[in-house]
């Protein structure tokens, strides 16, 4: 049966003495070893998970600035090359007019001369064709004139214990409790502790070693973008000096199609000059030959006609 | 180039007897008779190479050509050989196989001048005692007019042609004054 005495007060203060023995021995310590863990592993941890976020968008950024960098480069060096198309296309076409304006020009100076030709040299191609029918009959027919061609970690503890009414018994129970405490302590708990303690030292060294990666990572990080600048204006540098090379060769190659389209031009001429000459002379000979014809047939005689067959059959050999 | 070769080849069996029985250029004469008719009458092939006519009939037929034309025995024989082979056709190309083979035999060549206008007789003798002093051998000759000659003459001798004409001089020295311009 329960009854309510004076060992009640001293269950209490037997309860606040082993309270305050415990929270001064157990629990403070382990709380304030918690409090540490805590803060030193998961603090740790988070200031390490915090740098390594910050390392990781340090990065990101990193990343993404370079990228843009090199993008804003290729902008350029695209601005660059286009603007060369442009240049180039521009030197080649205008080439390519003055190339044909030349060619019409010469085409129809041409013309005008070889008409001139041809009406000078026609005057010449009745005596171009008597002398052939001269020669053909080897007789003078009459007037001689001259001709021209040309691509996670979980801790748990408690328990309660009844004890009798006297105060001995409470003083006894309270030896042994705290006898079972100290040898549950030392037995047990203690090395628990030391055993979580332990682990939670290599926890805060796991975490401190995280953190000084993260750390590492941020210097990294840091250095990178220190010398961010340089390596974007470097790299910068690079495409820009590629994309001018690039620029050079489109514009050289623009004046080597202009030196091409004013090279096949005065072949065009030349070679316009030459179908022409041959036409004024094929002309000229076409005129003299198809005259000396008429000539021939108006003016061969009996005795031309024996006397060519005569030669002819003097001067045959068969074999 | 299969029917000039068969052709020549009953040209020589022919021409061979002829040979022996030194009749061959009276074979010749007959081949060249039976050639003419033959080249003015092609219906003659049809007829001659028809199977509806029975093999007889159609001997028939050549021996009364024969017999209008006065063939020899040797001749009728040979015309009927080419029927019964079916050969009749290449008996034109056989004649004219069978001339150059008598020419050849005979030492003769035909030779053919061309001349613009009509030319004296005296000419004439004297381009044809040329060539027979030239090649050694016989020659008939035969003219023909061609206008367009101008002037001067062509000599054709079998494949081998001969060219004096004033055409053709004004025609070289045409490419010759054209030679420089291209």
């Amino acid at each position: 049966m329960i009854s309510l005495d004076q060992s009640l007060l001293y269950q209490i203060a037997v309860f606040f003495v082993l309270l305050y023995v415990l929270n001064r021995l157990l629990y403070r310590p382990v709380m304030d070893t918690l409090d540490e863990r805590k803060e030193r592993t998961e603090g740790t941890l988070k200031e390490a998970e915090d740098i390594e976020e910050s390392a990781r968008q340090g990065f990101e950024e990193y990343d993404r600035r370079f990228k843009e960098g090199v993008a804003k480069a290729q902008e350029e060096r695209a601005r660059i090359r286009e603007k060369a198309v442009a240049e180039s296309n521009s030197i080649v076409e205008k080439a390519r007019i003055e190339a044909q304006a030349e060619l019409c020009k010469a085409r129809e100076e041409l013309e005008i001369t070889e008409k001139g030709i041809i009406q000078s040299l026609k005057e010449n191609i009745p005596a171009l064709s008597r002398t052939i029918a001269e020669k053909i009959l080897d007789r003078r027919l009459a007037l001689l004139l001259p001709v021209m061609l040309t691509p996670g970690v979980v801790f748990a503890g408690g328990g309660g214990e009844e004890g009798s009414s006297g105060m001995g018994w409470k003083i006894l129970n309270f030896i042994l409790l705290a006898i079972g405490g100290w040898y549950v302590w030392t037995r047990w708990i203690k090395g628990l502790l030391e055993e979580r303690a332990e682990k939670i030292r290599g926890a805060i060294e796991e975490a401190r070693r995280i953190k000084e990666e993260a750390e590492e990572k941020l210097k990294e990080y840091k250095e990178k973008m220190a010398g961010f600048e340089k390596k974007m204006e470097e790299v910068r540098r690079r495409i820009i000096e590629e994309a001018e090379a690039e620029r050079d060769r489109i514009i050289k190659e623009a004046h080597h199609t202009v030196e091409t389209l004013k090279e096949q031009a005065r072949r065009s001429v030349e070679q316009e000059v030459r179908k022409a000459r041959m036409r004024v002379q094929r002309e000229v000979v076409d005129g003299a030959v198809e005259m000396a014809r008429s000539i021939l047939e108006e003016n061969i005689t009996r005795e031309d006609q024996e006397r060519i067959i005569k030669t002819y059959i003097e001067r045959l050999k068969l074999n | 180039m299969r029917k000039t070769t068969l052709a020549k080849r009953y040209a020589e069996a022919l021409i061979d007897i002829g040979k022996e029985e030194h009749r061959y250029e009276q074979y010749g004469e007959e081949l060249r008779k039976v050639a003419a008719v033959f080249g003015t009458a092609p219906a003659l092939y049809k007829v001659l190479l028809n199977p509806m006519y029975r093999i007889e009939t159609r001997k028939a037929i050549v021996e009364e050509l024969a017999k209008e034309l006065t063939l020899s025995a040797v001749v009728v024989k040979f015309l009927s050989l080419l029927v019964e082979r079916r050969h009749i056709r290449l008996v034109e190309e056989i004649s004219k196989q069978y001339s150059q083979m008598e020419d050849r035999l005979s030492g003769r060549i035909r030779v053919t001048v061309e001349v613009a206008k009509g030319v004296e007789e005296e000419m004439v003798r004297a381009v044809k005692e040329k060539i027979e002093k030239e090649s050694g051998n016989r020659v008939v000759l035969s003219t023909r007019q061609n206008p367009s000659l101008i002037g001067g003459l062509i000599i054709k001798i079998g494949n081998t042609i001969f060219d004096g004409s004033i055409k053709t001089q004004l025609e070289r020295m045409k490419e010759k004054l054209l030679e420089g311009v291209s």
